[in-house]
């Protein structure tokens, strides 16, 4: 009887395994995609790509980290007070450890990036869809790819190029040398632009001239001078951009001037932002007690405050001023100065929609009159004072309401050049280009030496992040550090 | 069959009036989800006693399991009024509606054989075998094998043994097994895409979606080889029990998120990496040491511990942990504890310009900190961080002795542990604190300042977060405490009709501790289970005094 039941049981466990077992242990996802059913239609492509964009504009925090590295470690900015004081003093102090979380938050979120353009790049071309659209996906893709692989190597020097989205957790890549970098990046940006509409129905999409744009700016951090020149004339010639003069110089910024044509480049932040969406940096910028336009909002104790000596740049009648808190009345009706080191940049004003410490103020990355100053600077490294170099500043003097120059007030190259730079802190104090201007100027290492800093040549580079240094033994460390 | 299944619903409404409310003027929000289970599961039973002395216990079987997971959560904000709570989303502003929800499912299927067979109750014999199937790894890596074996010999019922009238009780056992494990989430081994945040055109948001992990479809089992030697004994009619065992476990394929190059895209990845070893000697005793009207009775427990990274593949190390502005605070390498500290080692404070211009550190302030030029290059960089010391303590010890006579009685529990240290994220922010108005510790009154040249302590003027994990802030946790002191009387013999005894006692918990820890607890985790431990602002434990009466009916 036993042995009856015995067989009985071992059939049916038989019967049942032969059945299943290979299917039993299938997965089946629901909430997720794979690669089976997508990247099939002109959505999903247009989805691969929004991925992209998402990982290359905004996030809550990025005027913060921008200005931390880009305008701290200049004449520009300080930060006191709040938490972040922990991560931004050391910035300002030049000590810039290799395990600072900005340098580490923005390599990944770079080489996120650079991955998703790879993913775009690579499938989209094989989707059935409109040919002409298709093509434009892939420049914007290989745009985006280009503007985060710049924005590493201003910051980092050198970077592995990734060029594949077949990556795998075994890969260590190692740097290539600077020609290598730079010739990357020249063509992929001179291959963007070659695709890329000179207008897009949507702002905050990549153009052929954001693309000749960067690239100019690349030529001219390059200092090939000619190069920078011609890229800037080619963005020029376009004719699609011009300088905001509707009103007052300041009021380029109002949310209200969103989408003007000055600009080539933004990091755009949402009409109606939220706690995800919004950018922070007025929370930081605004001084106590400040009694704000649109309340609710959040004032963080992290104070950003502007150097006095940077202001002194300034002449009185210069309407780019009229962005500078240098007094306010606070919410007890006291009219409060603020003095030495303590004037506050509100370079981008208040967003009525925006709430707590979220606005929706786009950050520009790239300006017209920076194409303007781009092509002025590179021809007076070329030729001296000229006679375009000056009219191409007065451009950018006559939309600030400041008076313009003349090529006699210049002693000779060298002095021209000095003004060019100062003319661009008065352009662009809060949008995170003085440390790359000073750099090209040769000036970053000796002014923070003169604020007391004890700079070293090897720190017009920061450190690679430690923890990519520790993760991959083939990636080397920037000398110095 | 059987079948499992819980739904819970969390409401979640933040008021107008608060300051969190405030902001969106009323935030509701509700969450649930599902969880089931699915099993089936056919066994066969078979037992049966041959000649009286051969036992015998055959099991075989054949289980499957199926776990789905389904939830759904909304939230909306910007309210007319409070009185809606969570019950009316659709009165919020349908701009700031926010919906998600998820469903997944993975599967378990085994198949299983265990013998067991005892000889005259003197030779015990286990055996098994089970294959286990989990959809969670790759496609052709599904299947685990785990064989185990048992022995064990009860000597005292062997007529030589009994004949040496010594043991009451004497046994040895054995064991060798495989085990897996397969706790990670589901879909690890695939290339899944996702949501990935929004693009914003013309002010507006766009959804996209990207591949959001690297595919591994080599994903396989865990599994832990166990070694198990052991003795139980009894001595002087079991005056005197215990037992001794020694153990070694040995765990492979390690399932870790691996820390992978975020050139790759990602800055982890689910792997099986690396090797770890367990292995510990564990002692217990029993003994009555007083039986007549004074009793007296002792527990021992002794137990040694030693764990380490065996292999870790082509990897030379994986940095973890993070916490607040600290980050990478642990290591896991070949020939360490799992999880070792890792960080700076220090050497006393600057007292001299000639000695800041002769060191590492040149930048230096007098009143600094000094650090150890670990690898002698001139610098002070991350490549002076050495391992500090490890949570995993040499050994352990509990002590209990309780005594009685007549109806008084006394019990003191002491435990302790000894050669582990802890990181003590309390210490670092008070050393490097983040605004000048925090809260520091009363050592801090002793710091250095020109008229009070210590080496103990630095001025801290000059914070140094990057090097705030150092041999100052990782310290010796090793302690002994009482825990456990309770005094009690039975009343005998009680002349009251309906109750049986009746007792009073005063108990107190955590008497005292010895230990050279600076923080509360030396035993703190306040990362939870896990093995990265450290006290980050762990709450004290209390001292508890109890005074009771037990009555019973």
């Amino acid at each position: 009887m036993k042995t009856i039941k015995l067989l009985y049981t071992v059939s049916l466990v038989a019967l049942l395994t032969l059945t299943a077992c290979s299917d039993l242990l299938e997965e089946t996802t629901y909430s997720s995609l794979g690669p089976t059913n997508f990247y099939s239609s002109a959505e999903d492509a247009e989805s691969l790509l929004n991925g992209v964009y998402a990982n290359s504009q905004g996030y809550r925090d990025l005027l913060r980290d921008y200005l931390t590295l880009g305008e701290m470690t200049t004449d520009m900015l300080i930060e006191r007070g709040g938490g972040i004081n922990a991560n931004t003093q050391p910035i300002e102090d030049f000590e810039f450890p290799s395990g600072h979380p900005y340098f580490q938050f923005l390599w990944d979120r770079s080489y996120s990036a650079i991955f998703k353009a790879n993913v775009t790049i690579e499938n989209v071309p094989t989707i059935d869809m409109d040919e002409e659209r298709r093509a434009i996906i892939v420049a914007e893709a290989r745009f985006l790819r280009a503007l985060n692989y710049y924005q590493l190597y201003e910051r980092f020097g050198p970077v592995p190029l990734i060029t594949t989205s077949q990556t795998s957790a075994v890969d260590r890549p190692s740097r290539p040398s600077k020609e290598e970098m730079v010739s990357f990046l020249i063509a992929d940006f001179r291959e963007a632009a070659s695709t890329l509409p000179i207008a897009q129905e949507q702002f905050g999409r990549a153009t052929k001239g954001a693309a000749i744009g960067f690239l100019a700016k690349l030529y001219l951090n390059e200092k090939q001078w000619q190069n920078a020149a011609d890229a800037a004339q080619e963005v020029i010639n376009g004719g699609t951009y011009d300088l905001f003069t509707q009103a007052e110089r300041f009021k380029l910024f109002d949310i209200s001037n969103e989408g003007d044509n000055e600009f080539l480049f933004v990091i755009p932040y949402p009409n109606n932002p939220d706690r995800n969406s919004g950018n922070t940096y007025l929370s930081h910028a605004a001084p106590p007690g400040y009694n704000f336009q649109y309340p609710p909002k959040v004032n963080f104790a992290a104070q950003f405050k502007t150097r006095s000596g940077f202001l002194d740049l300034f002449e009185d009648d210069d309407q780019r001023l009229g962005s500078f808190i240098f007094q306010y009345q606070n919410m007890a009706g006291e009219t409060v100065q603020l003095g030495e080191d303590d004037v506050r940049s509100f370079k981008y004003l208040e967003d009525p929609n925006g709430l707590g410490d979220y606005s929706g103020n786009d950050f520009p990355l790239l300006r017209y009159s920076d194409i303007l100053l781009t092509r002025a600077e590179a021809l007076n490294e070329l030729q001296g004072p000229n006679p375009e170099s000056i009219a191409l500043i007065n451009q950018v003097r006559n939309a600030a309401g400041v008076s313009p120059v003349s090529v006699g007030a210049f002693s000779g190259m060298d002095d021209l050049r000095d003004f060019v730079f100062d003319e661009r802190g008065r352009e662009f104090f809060t949008e995170a280009l003085r440390r790359q201007d000073l750099i090209r100027q040769g000036t970053f290492i000796a002014l923070a030496q003169e604020r007391g800093h004890p700079a070293q040549d090897f720190q017009v580079l920061f450190p690679i992040p430690q923890s990519e240094i520790d993760k991959n033994a083939n990636l080397a460390q920037n000398p110095g550090y | 069959m059987g079948s499992d299944r819980r739904i819970s619903r969390f409401d979640n409404y933040i008021s107008k009036v608060t300051k969190r409310g405030q902001r969106n003027n009323g935030s509701a929000s509700v969450s649930s989800t599902e969880n089931s289970s699915s099993l089936a599961e056919l066994t066969l039973h078979y037992d049966n006693t041959f000649n009286e002395k051969h036992k015998l216990e055959v099991l075989a079987g054949y289980t499957y399991q199926e776990f789905i997971d389904k939830g759904f959560n909304a939230l909306s904000q910007n309210f007319p009024t409070d009185a809606f709570l969570s019950n009316n989303l659709a009165a919020g502003d349908q701009t700031t509606y926010d919906l998600g929800s998820f469903k997944t499912r993975n599967q378990l299927l085994s198949y299983l054989g265990r013998i067991n067979y005892t000889y005259d109750s003197k030779y015990l014999l286990t055996a098994s075998f089970r294959v286990d199937g989990s959809s969670r790894f790759g496609a052709d890596e599904k299947y685990g094998y785990f064989p185990s074996l048992a022995l064990s010999w009860r000597l005292s019922n062997e007529k030589f043994i009994s004949d040496l009238d010594i043991f009451s009780d004497l046994k040895i056992r054995g064991s060798y097994g495989l085990t897996g494990n397969q706790s990670i989430g589901n879909y690890n081994s695939l290339v899944l895409l996702g949501t990935t945040g929004n693009a914003t055109f013309n002010g507006s948001e766009f959804v996209g979606i990207a591949p959001i992990q690297l595919a591994n479809p080599d994903l396989k089992w865990e599994s832990t080889e166990q070694l198990d030697i052991g003795l139980d004994f009894g001595f002087l009619n079991n005056r005197i029990t215990g037992s001794m065992d020694y153990y070694k476990k040995k765990t492979s394929d390690l399932l870790l998120f691996l820390p992978i190059p975020s050139t790759s895209g990602f800055t982890g990845s689910l792997q099986n990496v690396g090797d770890t070893e367990n292995s510990g000697f564990e002692f217990s005793v029993e003994s009555r040491n007083l039986t007549g009207d004074f009793k007296w009775t002792t527990n021992l427990n002794f137990s040694t511990l030693q764990n380490k990274v065996t292999n870790l593949g082509d990897l030379p190390f994986i940095l973890q942990g993070g916490i607040r502005f600290i980050s990478d605070f642990t290591i896991l390498k070949e020939g360490e504890s799992i999880n070792a500290y890792y960080g700076y080692n220090t050497a006393g404070v600057f007292q001299s310009q000639a000695e800041v211009d002769g060191s590492a550190q040149p930048n230096a302030a007098l009143g600094d900190l000094k650090f150890v030029d670990e690898n002698g290059d001139g610098e002070i960089n991350p490549d002076d961080r050495v391992v500090l010391g490890d949570p995993f303590p040499n050994f352990n010890i509990g002590l209990s002795n309780t005594f009685s006579y007549k109806g008084f009685n006394l019990s003191l529990f002491f435990d302790g542990s000894f050669g582990n240290e802890l990181l003590n994220f309390s210490r670092i922010d008070s050393e490097n604190p983040i605004s000048p108005l925090r809260n520091r510790q009363d050592y801090v009154l002793n710091r250095w300042t020109p008229d009070n040249p210590t080496n103990e302590n630095p001025s801290f003027i000059n914070n140094n977060l990057a090097r705030a994990v150092n041999d100052r802030t990782v310290e010796d946790a090793t302690f002994v405490r009482l825990k456990n002191l309770t005094f009690g009387y039975d009343f005998p013999n009680l002349a009251i009709k309906g109750i049986n005894n009746f007792s009073l006692y005063t108990t107190v918990q955590n008497v005292f501790l010895i230990t050279d820890y600076s923080g509360y607890n030396p035993e703190v985790s306040s990362l939870g289970g896990s093995n990265l431990k450290v006290d980050y602002n762990a709450y004290p434990i209390s001292r508890t005094f109890t005074l009771g009466v037990r009555v019973g009916l």
